[in-house]
C-alpha cells in the first residue's frame, strides 16, 4: 500500500457518497432545517464513514488479504482440494460475520422489529449460507460447470421458498443475501477462485473471476428462509 | 434526531470485537496450526489488521451518525409528497448511487476487457444504473401499495431464469455479478433507511417488514437489465 492507494481509495469513497451527501444537504437547507449542532454532528458522522471506510479497506487489503490469500496458494499449490474447500467454507462464514454491511442492515432491522428479530441468529444463518454457496462456487470452477447449474435450481428453490414463508423472514432473506457480498468477502473469494482456475488452466483469469458473488449470495438467501420455515413451524 | 452518543460508541466496540476476532482466529489456526509456518513482515500485518479494525469501527459509528438517520428523515419527508415526484426521486437516486458504485465502474471494466469491447463501459454502468433505478422505484410503489416481496421478486426472477436460457452463456456470470455489486454500503445505509422511513410514516407502528426488501430488489434489478442488454446485442450480431 502506498499513499497513491490511500488517495485513489479516499476519492472513491467520497464519490461513491456524493448522491447522498447531494440529497443530505439538499433536505436539510430546504425541508429539514436542523438545529447546527446536531448537524453538525451528522457531518461528523460523515467525515467518520468516509474515513473509516478507507481505513477499513486499505488495513483489510495490507493485513488480512494477503495472508488469506497465501493460504489459499499453500493449499492450491499442494493441489489439496479438500482442504481448500474447508478453508473457503470457514473464510466464507467469519468473513460474512465481519462484514460492515451485514452488521448495518441487521443493526437496521434490529431498531424497526426490536426483540421480535435474533440478531445473531440472522448473522450466521447468512455466515453458513455463504460459506455452504463459497464451497459450491469453488467446485464449480475446479469442475468447469457453467453457472446455469448453481443460480437456476438456487433462485428457482428460492421463489418456492418465498411463497411459503412469512413477510418478515422474505425480505430479511434478499436484504441479507444481497449483502453478504462485500468488500470483505469478494477479493477473499475472487483470489481463491481465480487460484483454483490459474492451476487447473481451465479457464481465463477473468472468467474464472465472474458469477463467484452470484453463486455466493444464492446461499445466504435460502438459508436464511429454511431458518424462517423451520423456526415458523416450531 | 436523538442519538445516545455514548451508547453508541460502546456498542460500536463490542461489534468491532465480534466482527473481526472470529476471521483473526481462523486465519491464525490455518496459518500456524495447520500450514505450521511464520508470518512474513508480521509488522505489516499488524498495522493492517488496526488499521482496519479502526476503520470498521469509525465506519460503523459514522454510519449510524450521519447516512442512516438522515436516510430516515428524507424518508419522511417523502411520505408527504406526491407520489409521481416521489418515484421519479427514487429513481434519479437508485441510478446516480450505481453510476457512483465504484465496484459497479470496476465490474464495467472487467466485462469490457473480456467482451472484447463488445460491450462498452458506458453501456454496461448505465444497464446497471437503470435496473437501480427501477428497483428503487419499485420499492416505493410496493410500500405505497402495501405488495407483499414476492410479489416483485417472484416474477422478477422468473424474468430473470427466462432470460438466462435465452443469453450467451459468457454474459451470464457478470450479469449476476452486476446484481451483486450495485447492493454496496450506500444502497444499505442510506436507501435502504429513506425506504424504511417513508413506510413508517405512511403506516405507522404496524407497518411490518414494508420498508425493508428494497436491497433484494435492487440485487435484481441490474440483473434483468444487464441479461436484456446482453440479448439484444446478440440478435443485433446475429441480424446483421
Amino acid at each position: 500500500m502506498s499513499f497513491g492507494d490511500l488517495r485513489r481509495e479516499l476519492i472513491e469513497t467520497i464519490l461513491s457518497l456524493t448522491p447522498a451527501i447531494v440529497f443530505m444537504l439538499l433536505a436539510q437547507v430546504v425541508f429539514l432545517r436542523l438545529p447546527w449542532e446536531e448537524f453538525a454532528l451528522v457531518l461528523i458522522g460523515l467525515a467518520c464513514t468516509v474515513m473509516g471506510f478507507v481505513l477499513f479497506i486499505q488495513g483489510a487489503k495490507l493485513g488480512l488479504l494477503p495472508l488469506g490469500q497465501g493460504i489459499g496458494t499453500a493449499f492450491i499449490e499442494r493441489r489439496a482440494l479438500r482442504p481448500l474447500l474447508v478453508f473457503g467454507l470457514l473464510l466464507g462464514i467469519v468473513l460474512t460475520v465481519a462484514e460492515p454491511d451485514v452488521r448495518l442492515l441487521t443493526f437496521q432491522i434490529e431498531e424497526v422489529f426490536g426483540d421480535a428479530v435474533n440478531r445473531t441468529a440472522l448473522i450466521t444463518a447468512a455466515a453458513i449460507g455463504l460459506g455452504l454457496f463459497a464451497v459450491i462456487a469453488l467446485l464449480r470452477i475446479a469442475l468447469a460447470w457453467p453457472i446455469h447449474y448453481a443460480l437456476i435450481p438456487g433462485y428457482g428453490l428460492a421463489m418456492v421458498l418465498a411463497l411459503l414463508a412469512d413477510e418478515t423472514t422474505v425480505t430479511q432473506a434478499f436484504d441479507v443475501g444481497a449483502v453478504t457480498t462485500g468488500p470483505m468477502t469478494v477479493p477473499f473469494l475472487i483470489a481463491l477462485g481465480v487460484g483454483i482456475a490459474s492451476v487447473l488452466g481451465r479457464q481465463s483469469r477473468m472468467r474464472a473471476s465472474f458469477g463467484i458473488m452470484a453463486i455466493g449470495s444464492v446461499g445466504p438467501v435460502l438459508i436464511v428462509l429454511i431458518w424462517g420455515l423451520i423456526r415458523g413451524a416450531a | 434526531m436523538n442519538v445516545d452518543l455514548y451508547h453508541l460508541l460502546v456498542e460500536g466496540a463490542l461489534e468491532v470485537i465480534e466482527a473481526t476476532l472470529p476471521v483473526l482466529a481462523l486465519i491464525a489456526f490455518f496459518q500456524f496450526v495447520v500450514l505450521r509456518r511464520g508470518i512474513n513482515q508480521p509488522r505489516t500485518v499488524l498495522i493492517g489488521v488496526a488499521m482496519a479494525m479502526v476503520g470498521f469501527y469509525l465506519f460503523i459509528v459514522g454510519a449510524k451518525l450521519s447516512l442512516i438517520p438522515m436516510g430516515v428523515a428524507i424518508g419522511e419527508l417523502l411520505a408527504g409528497a406526491p407520489i409521481g415526484a416521489v418515484l421519479g426521486f427514487a429513481f434519479v437516486l437508485g441510478a446516480a448511487v450505481a453510476f457512483a458504485e465504484p465496484a459497479v465502474r470496476i465490474l464495467a471494466f472487467e466485462i469490457d476487457e473480456v467482451s472484447a469491447g463488445s460491450l462498452r463501459k458506458r453501456l454496461i454502468s448505465s444497464a446497471v444504473a437503470l435496473g437501480v433505478g427501477i428497483a428503487v422505484a419499485v420499492s416505493v410503489l410496493r410500500i405505497v401499495h402495501e405488495l407483499p416481496l414476492a410479489a416483485v421478486l417472484v416474477p422478477g426472477y422468473a424474468i430473470a431464469i427466462v432470460l438466462t436460457l435465452l443469453t450467451p452463456r459468457d454474459m451470464v456470470p457478470a450479469a449476476y455479478d452486476a446484481g451483486a455489486v450495485a447492493t454496496g454500503p450506500v444502497a444499505v445505509n442510506f436507501v435502504l433507511p429513506l425506504t424504511t422511513g417513508m413506510a413508517l410514516a405512511l403506516w405507522g407502528e404496524d407497518v411490518g417488514a414494508l420498508g425493508f426488501g428494497v436491497v433484494g430488489i435492487i440485487a435484481l434489478g441490474p440483473i434483468i437489465t444487464m441479461l436484456a442488454l446482453s440479448l439484444s446485442l446478440r440478435r443485433r450480431e446475429t441480424d446483421a
